[in-house]
């Protein structure tokens, strides 16, 4: 029966099934990502699906409960399923032109407008200034002129110059969206871009450079006093693709005048939408972000021993390694490990190292709790004038440490290749801030299930491909 | 009359010189699968086939239709019984959609039989002659089946059931350009068929025509100056899937392999998404619409060297020019590797200047063809009867096999730091140092020597220099230290 209905009407369904609001707009597509022939082999259910999209996301209250998003319970990559790059780049090359809204797209904040402004505060060591530069944060105005009225507010002779550094810094490139526009530029697609700021034009052409990033032209809201949605408008395009991680004040304006819009949900947003264990709020606007950023952008679909890595084992690797390098100058952990390689700690499982220090804390990282035990013991036979004082690794995250193995022995897998890359990015991206141990552990408990589970099933398959 | 089937452009050449070569008196059908084009381009493609006159018939198989029929689509985990159910639904389709007798065609030739009219023909043992899918790719049958995986699951679990892709049976034999074959590859019913020799030798009267319906543009190439080819790939068929990697890729071979030419980039018919304009500006970037296997038709003179990470077709410029470089499928999937093979190959080149001699190299773990291929750029003498060297990736060589060895750690190995506990320990580190905006992170590569010809140490520890490379905004900075058992004890405990 379905194959007799027209294409045409087929599509018109299938655009109003998909395009009520932005939720569903982003989980229909991630959901037809997830299995690209459900459409064609069971319509039916395709069809039904959608429908359920359609009420779940559009109920308030209900859309927002984050069934089957959890952080460490489920498996997030499959559920925020971007197109490749490639795939969706046919959208963009559908048109001869493009209009690209920078903002939550191609470059990615690590803090929110509040907190950076904050940050700024503590760098100027300007009480007040935080509140007074949200007060005064508005597109349409420049930075000159916001800074003379916070002068005159606070009293000072402040210049924009730390904010613009700090910005800077702030933004993450997203390689997923350079990537389309890159390819956009490549076939001769005019890219127009615009962004609702404050900062000079430099700010922006310095970023875009850095990133070599091709564009037509750049629009900056303050420079013409208009947002960026009249700054499109105004450039009379008829047939033109939109890039943007606003939904309803830039691409369902834009579509009504002819536009396609192409939708990037802001990955700091894919964040928001899932459920988190308590944590303090500062650290998880920076995990938040960087994590979006870097796993759910639309660049990687790792696997989910990856995912449970970066998201959960990463935050307690890297806490751990401020830890273990205050306070425990000797760990029991393989000397090529992934620890060993971040901290100056020493990490090894050889008894004979020479030793100085009267008062020696060693941590235990309960990868092998005879064997720690056997060295502890030979460690105290050759050293009897040294006093050993043991932190256990387990004691301290309340679980066992088995799902860390990767981290400690030398033997890495993907799960610790995640933790290493987010000890890279976090650090990188928030100029190494620290990360209270109790988020750390926390994040660690609710991926621990799954990194048991799936650690259990990598040592066995070890286990019987040694024995064959 | 001749029936051909094909879904890649490389066949489509194939199949237009084959018919003009070996089927000039009879007439042809083609069929394509519709995926060959983008959409909006069929149509015009279509006409503009039929309007050469080199075929009576030119259809597109309705792929997309079909797989809307076929019912379910397949794992490697599916029973037989289902997959016959979809291979009947598919039977089904082509039937009701092909309307041709297919006993009245004298051959018919059948390229990429994964598809739907490969599948009706192989389910219903219907002699074919099977055409290879690029260059040289019927000695790869494990790399295609596995770009066939990538692209359709489906399709790969028909084709293994059905033992096609130049395994079957009804197979009569197999179209394919055998001097592109892996070495030590044969098989019975190949049938050689090259488009280069049939367009230079057989048929040279047509090329004017092909070079037109490509649109193949003449390109002066000036004298003295070196000019390099290098041959792009398409990304679905890489085994690598990012972007990002396989403009690193592209940056680090034009870097290492075509320092001092003048660059010209062929990209592959579906490499569209790398905007080579900006990664090589100073580049001459052909259209990709046109096959590879034409340029030593368009080109005024030979070109110096040819240059691809693993393309098939580069076996296509192979007779039009001097040089050609290629590699193995290890770099799509370890291509920062090729950092570390690059110090081994300069330490073997300062070996053989200090020695005084050609080195006589045995190779065991170590891409031999990357490193080859360093040797070759570098200029290092070898010969057999040259100084012996060992190449290797096992840690234990250093001491255990005899005469001077070379260690490069790779994979699990990657970061073992051997200790001089045998003697002496040559060290090559070379930092790898990003400038703004490069793709490539920081790393650090690292091979050792150890060598019972101690005359050699004063002259090797010397090496020190920095390679630029600058498409990959990165430079490479080369030192040397030797290690005695001093290092060992510092090396043991950290501060």
């Amino acid at each position: 029966m379905l194959e007799k209905l027209s294409v045409d009407f087929v599509r018109k369904l299938f655009y109003l099934l998909t395009n009520g609001n932005a939720q569903i707009k982003f989980h229909t597509i991630c959901m037809q990502n997830q299995d690209r022939e459900k459409a064609a082999n069971r319509p039916i259910e395709f069809g039904l699906k959608l429908l359920g999209y359609n009420l779940f996301y559009r109920l308030p209250g209900l859309r927002d409960l984050p069934v089957g998003r959890r952080i460490g319970r489920d498996y997030l990559t499959r559920k925020y399923l971007r197109l490749p790059v490639e795939d969706l780049s046919s959208e963009i090359l559908e048109n001869p032109a493009a209009v690209c809204d920078v903002t939550d797209s191609l470059f990615l904040p690590v803090l929110g407008k509040r907190s950076f402004f904050q940050q700024v505060e503590k760098a100027l060591d300007c009480p007040g200034f935080a509140k007074a530069r949200l007060r005064l944060e508005d597109p349409c105005m420049g930075m000159e002129e916001i800074y003379q009225s916070l002068n005159r507010t606070l009293q000072k002779s402040l210049q924009p110059d730390t904010e613009l550094k700090m910005a800077a810094a702030n933004l993450m490139p997203n390689r997923y969206i350079i990537r389309l526009l890159d390819i956009a530029v490549y076939h001769g697609v005019t890219v127009h871009l615009t962004i609702d700021s404050s900062y000079p034009r430099e700010f922006y052409l310095q970023l875009l450079k850095k990133n070599h990033i091709g564009f037509d032209t750049l629009a900056v809201s303050w420079e013409e006093k208009r947002r960026k949605l009249a700054l499109v408008q105004e450039l009379g395009l008829e047939k033109f693709g939109a890039v943007s991680a606003d939904f309803n004040r830039f691409l369902r304006p834009l579509h009504k005048q002819g536009g396609r819009p192409i939708y990037y949900r802001a990955p700091v947003q894919l964040m928001r939408d899932t459920w988190h264990p308590q944590l303090s709020p500062e650290f998880r606007e920076r995990y938040d972000a960087v994590c979006g950023a870097k796993v759910f952008s639309g660049k990687k679909r790792p696997s989910f021993a990856y995912e449970l890595g970066y998201l959960c084992a990463g935050p307690l690797l890297y806490s751990l390694a401020f830890l273990v390098e205050e306070e425990s100058p000797l760990c029991y952990a393989a000397p090529d490990s992934v620890l060993s390689r971040l901290v100056s700690t020493t990490c090894t499982t050889d008894s004979r190292i020479s030793l100085k220090a009267p008062v020696v804390q060693v941590m235990d990282t309960g990868i092998d709790p005879e064997g720690f035990c056997q060295w502890l013991e030979t460690l105290r036979r050759n050293h009897p004038e040294t006093s050993f004082q043991t932190v256990s690794l387990e004691k301290l995250l309340g679980k066992r440490s088995a799902p860390l193995f990767s981290l400690f022995s030398g033997e890495e897998n993907e799960l610790s290749q995640g933790a290493l890359d987010f000890f890279r990015d976090f650090s990188t991206c928030t100029g190494s801030s620290t990360i209270p141990f109790s988020d750390a552990r926390s994040l660690y408990a609710w991926g621990y299930e799954n990194m048991n589970r799936l650690c259990c099933a990598c040592e066995k398959e070890i286990s019987s491909q040694a024995a064959v | 009359m001749v029936l051909y089937h094909l879904s890649t452009t490389y066949q489509l050449l194939y199949c237009i010189v084959h018919r003009l070569a070996r089927h000039p008196q009879e007439e042809a059908g083609l069929l394509m699968v519709e995926y060959i084009r983008p959409e909006g381009e069929r149509k015009e493609f279509i006409k503009k086939l039929e309007e050469t006159g080199w075929f009576s018939f030119v259809r597109l198989v309705p792929e997309n239709n079909f797989k809307l029929r076929r019912g379910a689509s397949l794992q490697e985990t599916s029973s037989p019984q289902e997959i016959e159910g979809v291979i009947r639904n598919v039977c089904a389709c082509v039937k009701g959609w092909l309307n041709l007798d297919l006993s009245s065609f004298s051959r018919i030739y059948i390229g990429s039989d994964q598809w739907s009219f490969g599948i009706y023909c192989l389910a219903n043992h219907i002699p074919h002659v099977y055409i290879e899918d690029a260059s040289g790719m019927l000695s790869q049958r494990e790399r295609y089946m596995q770009i066939t995986k990538e692209i359709s699951m489906t399709n790969y679990v028909i084709s293994e059931y059905l033992h096609g892709a130049g395994t079957s049976e009804y197979e009569i034999a197999r179209l394919s350009d055998v001097r592109n074959f892996q070495e030590g590859f044969t098989d019975e019913k190949a049938e050689n068929f090259s488009i280069y020799d049939a367009l230079t030798y057989d048929i040279p009267e047509k090329v004017p025509e092909v070079l037109a319906f490509y649109g193949a543009q003449p390109i002066t190439v000036e004298e003295g100056v070196p000019v390099c080819v290098f041959m792009t790939q398409y990304l679905k068929s890489m085994a690598v899937k990012d972007l990002d990697v396989q403009e690193q890729i592209t940056t680090m071979l034009v870097d290492y392999f075509a320092e001092g030419f003048r660059l010209v980039v062929k990209p592959h018919p579906k490499d569209i998404w790398l905007n080579y304009h900006r990664i090589l500006p100073e580049a001459v970037v052909l259209p990709h619409t046109m096959n590879s296997e034409l340029l030593p038709f368009v080109f005024s003179r030979p070109v110096d060297r040819v240059l691809t990470a693993s393309s098939t077709s580069v076996g296509g410029m192979a007779p039009f020019t001097r040089e050609v470089f290629q590699f193995t499928t290890e770099i799509e999937t370890a291509h920062e590797r090729l950092h570390g093979i690059y110090i081994a190959a300069a330490l073997l080149q300062r070996l053989a200047q200090c020695a005084g001699k050609p080195l006589s190299l045995s190779v065991c773990g170590v891409n031999a063809t990357q490193l080859k291929n360093f040797l070759r750029i570098l200029q290092v003498p070898v010969a057999e009867s040259g100084m012996p060297v060992r190449v290797s990736n096992r840690e234990e060589d250093l001491w255990e096999a005899e005469g001077t060895v070379v260690f490069v750690p790779s994979g699990k190995n990657s970061r073992k730091k051997p200790q001089p506990t045998h003697g002496p320990l040559l060290e090559v580190t070379g930092s790898l140092c990003p400038e703004e905006g490069s793709l490539f992170p920081s790393a650090e590569y690292t091979v050792y020597l150890s060598s019972g010809q101690e005359t050699l140490w004063d002259c090797l520890s010397s090496m020190a220099f920095v390679k630029e490379l600058p498409h990959s905004a990165a430079k490479l900075y080369v030192l040397t230290r030797l290690l005695t058992g001093k290092e060992k004890k510092e090396g043991n405990t950290k501060s």
